[in-house]
């Protein structure tokens, strides 16, 4: 994918499609960049093309691509970063493919960077190799001849051919990268050595050869080497070690940047001072880059060119680079001193301010005091809020953001990831599922353990009440996880408990029901497990132990027989625990993930919300997790709040 | 000490009302039924594992109740032997990470506690609403930007660490709550003449605070390390490889333990129970109560 832009400030984005270049977009305002393969002025695109050891260089007619006058474009900002891999939108459509020119110059030729001025084209190659052409290509012929000579060193001689016209020179080193700054005139030539230079690209004279090499004077930086950086091979331009970085030119601030697409570095210099401003890893490869016209914007092209998973992302100019450690504590740290600072202010507003000063002398002294004190509270306060309210908001905030592990650029998308999630037909229906268990999973955690406490307390022999309440105790001590695999495999399996008992009843060896793996049985045999749903009997026995015995006899003289006692008195009097085990269990439901996770992954017609949060968090799409979890949680919220409100009749 | 924190639990074997009515023998046959039914079909599953634990895995294969012969008693080494190869290193990283912060919980939480009761400063109320309010966030609402914070940022991928650090930082906040409770029923009688005589803060931590409430300490020790030790979604989306804890690994295993090798997985599931079973009993055995016994599976 390529950008570039022409003298009027149009750019341009080119895909390859396998077949040739289609011409994608085109949007005034957005500066240029591009390198290794577009150029453009007036009148005509040249696209140079090296795919391994040829090069060829195709020329079009701009006007071929556009349909008349330019419609007002899309900027490359709305859509940038949806990390689908083909939404590019097509403005224009390709009328005709007329190439006015097409020259191959096939050979062992690695155009690292181009660049044209004054209606003359540069090539500057691996090898080190700058060829001038003007864009006629009057004298194809000679620098084909030259090309294809293989020759390791080309001697420069005007007597040869109209230098005017076109020229090959050596350089002393190979390039791995150019850029021209347009508003100096100058090309940034960047060497395989790791240095940059500033020269004048019309200025290929003979005067400027030392030994029939042409020498760059002008030194910018020099760019040190880290692993993974830069070609390794200086004479072998097909290596396929040459890392050619995309290099970016901000105008504005002198900035340059070179991207090394395949370490996934960013190397930043200022051109004036020729001061190193940041070397630092990006979370993505950038293959190439372009700034807008203001300059505020930096449009990056993510991913290899034949790769189908192409993005376009669109940051800050300053967000280019990933945030330290360091950063990340000074955030915390700054907000914690923030929230002090926000409480001491409040505390002190509340109070007159005849005995403001006394006050603030007083919480001085205090803390004097009891440094460790404030000190514990304090630390204890900064990891609550790191590690807790801090993921919890930027949660909340990031559900409204298209934040993915290929695009980390935050941008605002609003409710797209809750109108993905509210639309989504596979979504909605897995909401309906969790409803479905919720209201399954409460009336299992009160009904069933209500009657088994019952039975319990009204049962002769306490020896063997105690007796059955420690060997219930017993599956309990089972990791939950093995539980759920025990039920899965060895109750509901085809070897199964259940299989096995109907293989016995219906005498038919060979039957085999398969209770998690059918869409009609699923969901049934996932709210089954647990069965018999014994639960939290433990609290509704203590809580009918704990019953006043003035209550019974009062019944016992009315007349009362058992089950009236048990609905007019035991219920109503263990409300509270009965709330409480509501509760508890309406959240475990709703957050229950391995249930599900680990016997049917969520198929079959029983898959949950939490579920498929966790594959977007395993796809990496954190935007859109969040977005569940955050549904999750208003949801949970409503329901303790409106809990809470009823909990308003207290148990005498 | 521990006198005055029980009397809030149900000691079992305290005097219960009975009504005439209850007594009528057919319902006692129901009640009797019912309870044997579901004490049944609870222990059914365990009893399951560890009859099928002792067979071979050709012989769970063929049927799941047959009870071990003496011939195939011979595998049950080898289903024990191999679930052991396999379950011992997460194992011990399970129950290495679940120790660590169950202590650490405890002692942070013991601590706040203790400064929360027994001292007074500007604020106090205010910071302690902010722990009392994250008990009503969920935590799978902040996975999606704490795994990347852990993950990239903090580049703590693959490190207990990252399960320490916001297990500890949530955990303090419901153990607090919890240990305030009970720190706030002590007699401060007691504390008001230890500092008469002098002590500072951190003598009557350890010698007043900690042996009046060993028994609400251990239980939430215990709590939190069955807590941790049975997590499973954040263990497996932060370890890998060696690091694994337990949960994880047998989720792993899982393809082979339900089809190929369902002894061993049996096996396993039994092995992977002791350090719970360790920890049940010894919490079973120093307290006699109703509702935390029941509250520590909720």
């Amino acid at each position: 994918m390529l950008f570039c832009r022409d003298t009027k400030n149009y750019l341009y984005v080119v895909r390859d499609s396998g077949e040739g270049f289609e011409l994608l977009s085109v949007s005034p305002s957005i500066k240029m960049l591009v390198t290794d393969g577009i150029l453009a002025d007036d009148e005509y695109i040249y696209i140079i093309s090296s795919a391994g050891k040829d090069c060829m260089i195709e020329k079009y007619r701009k006007d071929d691509f556009v349909k008349g006058d330019f419609p007002t474009p899309v900027s490359l900002h709305e859509n940038a970063g949806t990390g689908e891999t083909e939404s590019w939108y097509c403005v224009y459509e390709v009328l005709t493919r007329a190439k006015d020119y097409k020259v191959s110059l096939a050979s062992t030729l690695r155009v690292v960077g181009a660049m044209i001025q004054d209606g003359f084209l540069y090539l500057y190659t691996a090898v080190g190799r700058i060829y001038k052409t003007d864009t006629e290509f009057s004298q194809l012929a000679a620098l084909e001849a030259i090309v294809g000579d293989g020759r390791e060193s080309v001697t420069v001689s005007s007597d040869a051919f109209d230098a005017d016209k076109y020229y090959v020179m050596e350089a002393g080193e190979g390039f791995s990268g150019v850029t021209y700054y347009g508003s100096e005139r100058k090309a940034y030539v960047y060497t395989v050595g790791g240095t940059l230079y500033k020269a004048d690209p019309g200025d290929l004279t003979a005067a400027n050869t030392e030994r029939g090499k042409y020498t760059f004077s002008d030194k910018v930086l020099r760019v040190s080497y880290k692993a993974g950086y830069g070609p390794i091979n200086q004479n072998d331009g097909n290596s396929a070690s040459l890392e050619v970085p995309s290099m970016v030119m901000h105008e504005f601030s002198h900035t340059l940047l070179l991207f090394f697409t395949s370490s996934s570095r960013v190397y930043g210099v200022n051109l004036q001072t020729g001061k190193k401003l940041f070397d630092t890893e990006l979370m993505y490869g950038v293959k190439s880059a372009a700034y807008s016209e203001d300059g505020e914007e930096l449009y990056l092209l993510s991913g290899a060119v034949n790769d189908k998973t192409v993005n376009t992302l669109s940051v800050g100019y300053k967000t280019v680079y990933k945030r330290s450690t360091y950063t990340a504590l000074m955030i915390a740290f700054f907000v914690l001193a923030g929230a002090a600072l926000v409480a001491a202010i409040i505390l002190l507003a509340s109070i007159n301010s005849k005995k403001a000063a006394r006050k603030v002398k007083a919480v001085f002294k205090d803390i004097g005091r009891q440094k460790f004190v404030y000190l514990i509270v304090l630390l204890s306060m900064a990891a609550l809020i790191l590690f807790c309210y801090y993921p919890a908001v930027a949660s909340i905030v990031l559900s409204f953001t298209n934040y993915t592990g290929a695009n980390p650029t935050k941008q605002w998308n609003h409710f797209a990831n809750y109108i993905q999630i509210f639309t989504d037909a596979a979504t909605l229906a897995s909401f309906k599922v969790m409803l479905i268990f919720l209201v399954a999973d409460i009336i299992l955690a009160i009904v069933p353990p209500l009657i088994f406490a019952f039975f319990l307390s009204i049962m002769r022999q306490k020896k063997v009440s105690m007796a059955a309440r420690i060997l219930l105790f017993l599956p309990s001590v089972l990791p939950s996880l093995s539980t759920i695999f025990i039920w899965k495999m060895g109750i509901f399996g085809s070897g199964g408990m259940l299989n096995t008992i109907l293989r016995f009843i219906t005498r038919d060896k060979t039957l085999s029901v398969s209770f998690l793996y059918s869409k009609k049985w699923s969901l049934p045999s996932l709210i089954f497990m647990g069965f018999p749903w014994v639960g939290s009997y433990l609290i509704f026995y203590g809580a009918m132990m704990n019953v006043p015995a003035s209550y019974f006899e009062a019944a016992e003289i009315e007349g009362c027989n058992i089950f009236k006692r048990f609905f007019r008195i035991d219920i109503p009097l263990i409300t509270a625990q009965i709330k409480y085990v509501f509760v508890l269990s309406f959240i475990a439901s709703v957050q229950n993930f391995t249930r599900v996770y680990v016997t049917t992954g969520g198929a079959y017609g029983t898959d949950i919300p939490i579920n498929r949060m966790y594959y977007q968090l395993l796809g990496q799409n954190y935007g859109l997790a969040s977005a569940y979890a955050t549904i999750l949680f208003v949801f949970l919220l409503i329901a303790t709040i409106f809990n809470m409100k009823m909990q308003t009749v207290e148990r005498d | 000490m521990t006198k005055s924190v029980t009397s809030n639990f149900v000691l079992i074997g305290k005097k219960h009302p009975r009504l005439r009515s209850q007594d009528h023998p057919v319902l006692q046959c129901v009640a009797y039924l019912w309870v044997a039914a579901a004490l049944a079909f609870s222990l059914m599953p365990l009893f399951v594992t560890i009859i099928n634990s002792l067979k071979s895995n050709a012989a769970v294969a063929a049927n799941i109740f047959t009870l071990p012969t003496k011939a195939i008693f011979s595998d049950t080494h080898n289903n024990f032997g191999n679930a052991w190869s396999v379950v011992w290193r997460p194992m011990l990283n399970s129950v290495w990470v679940s120790l660590v912060a169950a202590f650490f919980n405890m002692l942070i939480a013991s601590v706040l506690a203790y400064i929360f009761t027994r001292k007074n400063f500007y604020g106090k109320e205010f910071f302690f609403r902010f722990y009392i309010i994250i008990l009503l966030v969920p935590s799978i609402l902040g996975m999606s930007t704490l795994y990347p914070m852990m993950a990239e940022t903090f580049h703590l991928k693959n490190s207990y660490l990252a399960i320490w650090l916001p297990v500890l930082a949530g955990g303090q906040a419901g153990a607090l709550f919890l240990f305030r409770t009970f720190f706030a029923q002590q007699p401060s009688s007691v504390y008001e003449s230890a500092m008469l005589d002098g002590a500072n803060d951190v003598q009557i931590y350890f010698h007043l605070t900690l042996p009046f409430s060993l028994p609400i300490m251990l239980l939430n020790f215990i709590s939190t390390f069955g807590g941790q030790y049975n997590d499973f979604l954040w263990s497996s989306l932060i370890l890998e490889g060696n690091k694994l804890t337990l949960m994880p690994v047998l989720n792993a295993m899982a393809g082979e333990f339900n089809s190929t090798k369902q002894g061993v997985g049996y096996a396993a599931y039994l092995i992977a129970a002791v350090p719970l079973i360790i920890t049940s009993a010894f919490s079973l055995s120093k307290l006699q109560s109703g509702d935390f016994a029941a509250g520590l599976k909720l």
